[in-house]
């Protein structure tokens, strides 16, 4: 091969029309800005949490309980902290009052004593009020607090019976992600003043987190590894910066790792773009490739001549691609506000930009290769006589090898971004099926129109739609680009619809919407009256008994604990207040989630447990039988929610001893039950026979419907004035902020699904360019046999919008299925589709494409037909 | 039939007015046959143009069949086309992605008084007039010089035109080729009633015509009608 005569050859090649490629370079730009933006994005998240690490957990070492030390986990932080220092802060929900505006919330109370944070720093407005909080009765609240209460400054906030003057907001705290408000906006109080409260008493949700500073040139590492054992078994958990490091590490890289999927897709749609460039290029040289091997030139040398092409087009649009993530980089940290607990810089890494060049390169290469095989089978008889068929295509090998290069690039794509070899062929397999079913639509559309097309239309209609099977036509390209942007806009509407549907019936038009909680037995009574004073009837109220297991067959909890070497950490327990006792979310089966293997946390965990003698609405039966009227029989019969069984690892008729405020409950698994836990409504793990639990220490849960937000907040306060302890969730505020957090997700996802749908668009207007010549020569054509301008445009309307419709109804319907899947399978909910929603978006990209084929056409109706004509 | 009075047309090139047209006026009987004839650049195929109502001149009037086309708009002109005129050119100008019957039925689809149908079969008619009929669905690139050729008088001819221009028809086919165009072209023209025109240099064909204009940077010359 000469190397001289290729290289030369490709650089006057290029020189002389540079464009007919720009579609290839246009096509690989877009991806390669998605993924460079992302990447670098990645990179320098890891950056911000290795080095903010240590300020997120604002110490060396944390000690989490749900309960006040016990004096030997208290002898244990001693110990660690010998020679460095302690600071305490204490959690816990209450109402929150201001007597001038009378406004009332539900706010989380967190009590600080001593230095904390020891590392990183809690910005409040005006500055240095952090240090003024310990001073005296003084609160500091989040900013939005202000606004919901018509508070200022200066202002008394009443919890419970203590009075705190609010002398400042907190700006931001290390770590503190925006859905941490969803059940109530925080406050901060000096720890000294919370008896004054009176909040803590029985029965309320605290959490009690200690926090320690090492002397300099402690490890903390082998400390946490050397006194773990020994808290857990005291159901203290034991974090370090190093845990928290890896668990926010984790939870960051997945997302980013699918936002780098979606900039994926926009990067092999790039691909079909390259494909049909080539593919194009190489049908228009057909004669300066026979001329060449008329002249000599080998098959290989040929080939490489244009490979060569490709290869430059291709770094040309990496290097946009590069220059735009690069832009586009600096987006994302606002994009993702509010779900990144670090802050983010934008500095763009050297690795990722490297990474963007050989990945642009080697997808247009490996896309390229495929179309330009064809190169090699020009015979140079063609330069003679045009009608020479080509070398059969049939039995080629190199053919198969090109489409494995393809499947293996894509695959190995894939797992790159993923990290994983299995979700990253799941991934190229579930793209490959996308691809292949609009593959199949296009196919069918042809065939369908060329068997036969309605003869009654109007022409242009009849020949729009003739020309989505005419040879040279772009169907597939076209359907194939614009349908995958269709197919993930419209996977997104459909998700985001199912989560928020989930959210909406939840709250539907006949159930509660304002739980009461920490109603104590005394005061039930009067709860009571002042609901039915107020006409909202008299609710149902539920019995809450804390209680933990103390053992299981026969075995202690505290031994079971103690014999799992596993020193993982332990379960994150959010401090915010569960809905009612059973808690709201956490399923039982969700093992694993929490970063600790096997059942610790179910054997750690405080339960709150009720008893009654029926089933209720978001509950049924899986094993064993519901008791029949009172079963007084010892050991007393229990219930237990299916996931939390398997987990402990019982089944009906075993035996669990329940340490019920220090007494022992022992109790007989008597059924198993499937729960709904996605129904704001009080559900629990445990649930007793009566007769057992009526005696013991316990609260009361009472919910109640208020349509009227104004009356719901005027019944807050009433509330809130009358029993201080009594908290008051209002679940049309928690609906309100899960929805605004995953909108926050939708909208970062569709953010990156931009570029997808801006790669169809490109691969579009290619496809409108490549066959420009032509429909300008047929126009002209056309109107010289007498066609008006409108019916050559109506003509390239129909063409366009047919192929827009197609494209968007056959991503549509794929979408719908992955939207059941990922509903069914995923997030295990019922699946039901917005269709007015997903028709105007079939309809926008229908509309979009008819608007881009127009676009695109104008000189089909610009030019007279006689200079058209004569230009031939 | 075909009348034109004063017809001049000008060019802008390169910032100067040429002048491709000058002064042209005469009048063609219908069911008459008329070749225009000159050397490469004598205006020729602007003056077709200007017949055909493709362009507009810079001055000067044309009617065809009793309409005058200077006061219509574009579209208004392309529907006097689609009723009354039937167009063959040198290269041929099938459309490559129809078939060899859809592009006889385009005249048929765009002429409104065509609508609903009617017209089916007739392009196989024509086709098998044409002796193509084997070839109806065949695309251009599938098909000699001589029957694309052939497919073009077949679409010309298939809106049953009042008038057909023709553009130097046998310019890209070999004498016999050429001489069988001619052939057909004239049976349709006898057997229908259409009037011709024709634009060609070639003297042997134009000697066909009943009368020939000849033109010569952009005057008439010669017109056979006047010299009678």
């Amino acid at each position: 091969m000469s190397l001289p005569f290729v290289l030369r050859t490709a650089a006057r090649e290029l020189r002389a029309a540079p464009r007919r490629l720009l579609l290839l370079t246009a096509s690989i730009a877009a991806g390669v800005a998605a993924l460079v933006a992302i990447d670098s994005f990645t990179a320098n998240l890891r950056t911000s949490v290795r080095d903010q690490a240590q300020a997120l957990l604002g110490a060396d070492l944390s000690v989490t309980s749900r309960q006040p030390l016990t004096a030997h986990a208290a002898a244990v932080v001693d110990t660690l902290a010998r020679g460095g220092a302690v600071a305490r802060v204490t959690g816990f929900g209450a109402m929150a009052y201001v007597p001038r505006t009378r406004g009332t919330r539900l706010v989380q109370v967190s009590a600080v004593e001593g230095g904390y944070p020891f590392y990183g720093e809690i910005r409040t407005a005006p500055a240095g009020a952090w240090r003024e909080l310990q001073r005296g009765r003084s609160v500091l609240v989040e900013p939005a607090l202000l606004t919901a209460l018509n508070a200022h400054l200066g202002d008394t906030l009443a919890l419970g019976d203590g009075r705190f003057r609010i002398i400042g907001t907190v700006v931001s705290v290390p770590g503190d992600v925006g859905i941490r408000t969803a059940f109530g906006a925080r406050v901060w109080i000096p720890g000294s003043y919370v008896s004054e409260t009176g909040l803590l008493g029985f029965g309320s949700r605290a959490e009690y987190e200690t926090f320690i500073k090492l002397p300099a040139g402690v490890a903390a590492e082998p400390l946490a590894e050397r006194y773990r054992p020994a808290l857990r078994a005291d159901r203290v958990r034991l974090r370090t910066v190093a845990d928290d490091r890896q668990d926010l590490t984790d939870a960051l890289t997945r997302l980013s790792n699918y936002l780098g999927l979606v900039g994926l897709t926009a990067l092999l749609l790039g691909g079909l773009g390259v494909a049909s460039a080539v593919h194009v290029l190489v049908r228009r040289k057909l004669d300066t490739i026979a001329v060449f091997r008329c002249l000599g030139a080998s098959a290989a040398e040929v080939f490489a001549v244009y490979l060569l092409q490709a290869a430059a087009m291709a770094l040309v649009g990496s290097a946009i691609g590069v220059a735009l993530g690069v832009l586009t980089q600096q987006l994302l940290p606002h994009v993702l506000h509010d779900l990144l607990p670090v802050e983010v810089s934008a500095t763009p890494s050297a690795a990722a930009i490297v990474e963007g060049l050989l990945i642009g390169l080697g997808v247009a290469l490996a896309f390229a290769l495929l179309p330009l095989l064809a190169v090699r089978r020009v015979p140079p008889l063609a330069a003679l006589r045009r009608d020479v068929e080509s070398g059969a295509a049939r039995g080629d090998r190199s053919r198969w090898v090109a489409g494995a290069v393809l499947a293996l690039g894509v695959v190995a794509l894939a797992a790159l971004e993923v990290g994983s070899w299995r979700r990253g062929a799941a991934f190229a397999g579930g793209v490959a099926v996308a691809l292949l079913v609009l593959w199949g639509a296009a196919w069918l559309a042809v065939r369908l129109l060329r068997r036969r097309l309605p003869p009654r239309w109007p022409f242009a209609w009849r020949q729009g739609l003739a020309n989505l099977h005419r040879p040279g036509n772009q169907t597939a390209t076209v359907v194939l680009a614009v349908g995958f942007g269709a197919f993930l806009l419209a996977t997104l509407l459909l998700v985001q619809h199912v989560l928020l549907r989930q959210l909406a019936t939840t709250g539907g038009a006949t159930r509660p919407n304002l739980v009461l909680l920490d109603i104590q037995p005394d005061q039930a009574r009067a709860v009571d009256s002042l609901l039915h004073a107020q006409g909202f009837g008299a609710p149902a109220m539920t019995p809450i008994v804390p209680m933990r297991i103390q053992s299981v067959k026969g075995r202690a909890a505290t031994e079971l604990l103690a014999a799992r070497a596993d020193s993982a950490g332990p379960p994150i327990e959010p401090a915010q207040p569960r809905t009612a006792g059973g808690g709201t979310r956490g399923r039982a089966g969700r093992r694993g989630a929490d970063g600790e293997p096997g059942n610790a946390w179910a054997l750690r965990r405080e339960y709150r447990s009720t008893y009654r003698d029926t089933l209720v609405g978001s509950e049924r039966i899986v094993a064993g039988r519901w008791w029949s009227r009172r079963d007084a029989s010892v050991p007393v019969a229990v219930s237990l929610e299916q996931g939390l069984a398997s987990e402990l690892g019982v089944k009906v008729g075993d035996e669990i001893v329940w340490d019920v405020q220090g007494l022992p409950v022992p109790t007989r698994v008597a059924s198993l039950r499937e729960v709904d836990w996605a129904r704001f409504e009080p559900n629990f793990f445990a649930v007793f026979a009566p007769g057992a639990l009526e005696q013991a220490p316990q609260t009361m849960v009472a919910l109640v419907r208020v349509t009227d937000p104004l009356a719901r907040g005027t019944l807050q306060r009433r509330l809130a004035e009358r029993f201080a302890n009594v908290s008051s969730l209002d679940l049309a505020q928690v609906q309100q902020a899960i929805e605004r957090l995953i909108e926050r997700v939708i909208l970062a996802i569709r953010f990156m699904a931009l570029f997808t749908l801006a790669t169809g668009a490109i691969v579009l207007v290619g496809a409108v360019a490549t066959t420009r010549d032509q429909r300008v020569r047929e126009g002209a054509l056309l109107r010289t046999l007498g066609a008006t301008r409108g019916q050559v445009l109506r003509v390239v309307l129909a063409e366009y919008l047919a192929l827009g419709l197609v494209a968007a109804l056959v991503g549509v319907v794929l979408a719908i299925g992955a939207g059941w899947a990922l509903a069914h399978w995923l997030f295990e909910t019922p699946f039901a589709f917005p269709a007015l929603p997903l028709a105007a978006l079939a309809a926008l990209v229908a509309g979009g494409a008819a608007v881009i084929g127009l676009s695109g056409s104008s000189d089909v109706v610009r030019r007279t037909p006689l200079e058209v004509l004569r230009a031939e | 039939m075909l009348r034109c009075e004063s017809l001049t047309q000008t060019y802008r090139s390169g910032g100067r007015e040429l002048t491709v047209l000058k002064d042209i006026s005469f009048t063609l009987e219908p069911g008459g046959f008329l070749a225009i004839v000159g050397p490469s650049g004598s205006g020729k195929t602007t003056l077709l143009g200007l017949l055909a109502g493709l362009d507009r001149p810079a001055h000067g009037r044309v009617w065809l069949d009793g309409t005058e086309l200077g006061p219509l708009d574009e579209d208004a002109r392309a529907r006097v086309r689609a009723e009354k005129v039937g167009f063959v050119f040198q290269s041929f100008q099938l459309i490559p992605t129809l078939t060899a019957r859809e592009n006889v039925e385009i005249p048929l689809e765009l002429a409104p008084a065509n609508g609903g149908g009617s017209w089916k079969g007739r392009a196989d008619d024509l086709l098998a007039r044409v002796g193509l009929a084997g070839r109806a669905h065949h695309y251009p690139a599938q098909l000699s010089g001589g029957e694309q050729q052939r497919v073009a008088l077949a679409r010309a001819f298939s809106n049953r035109p009042r008038i057909l221009f023709a553009d130097e028809p046998t310019g890209n086919l070999d004498a016999r080729t050429g001489a069988s165009v001619i052939d057909l072209m004239t049976e349709l023209n006898r057997e229908l009633g259409t009037t011709l025109v024709l634009v060609t240099h070639d003297a042997e064909l134009a000697a066909r015509a009943r009368r020939t204009v000849r033109l010569a940077d952009g005057v008439v010359v010669a017109d056979s009608a006047a010299a009678a």
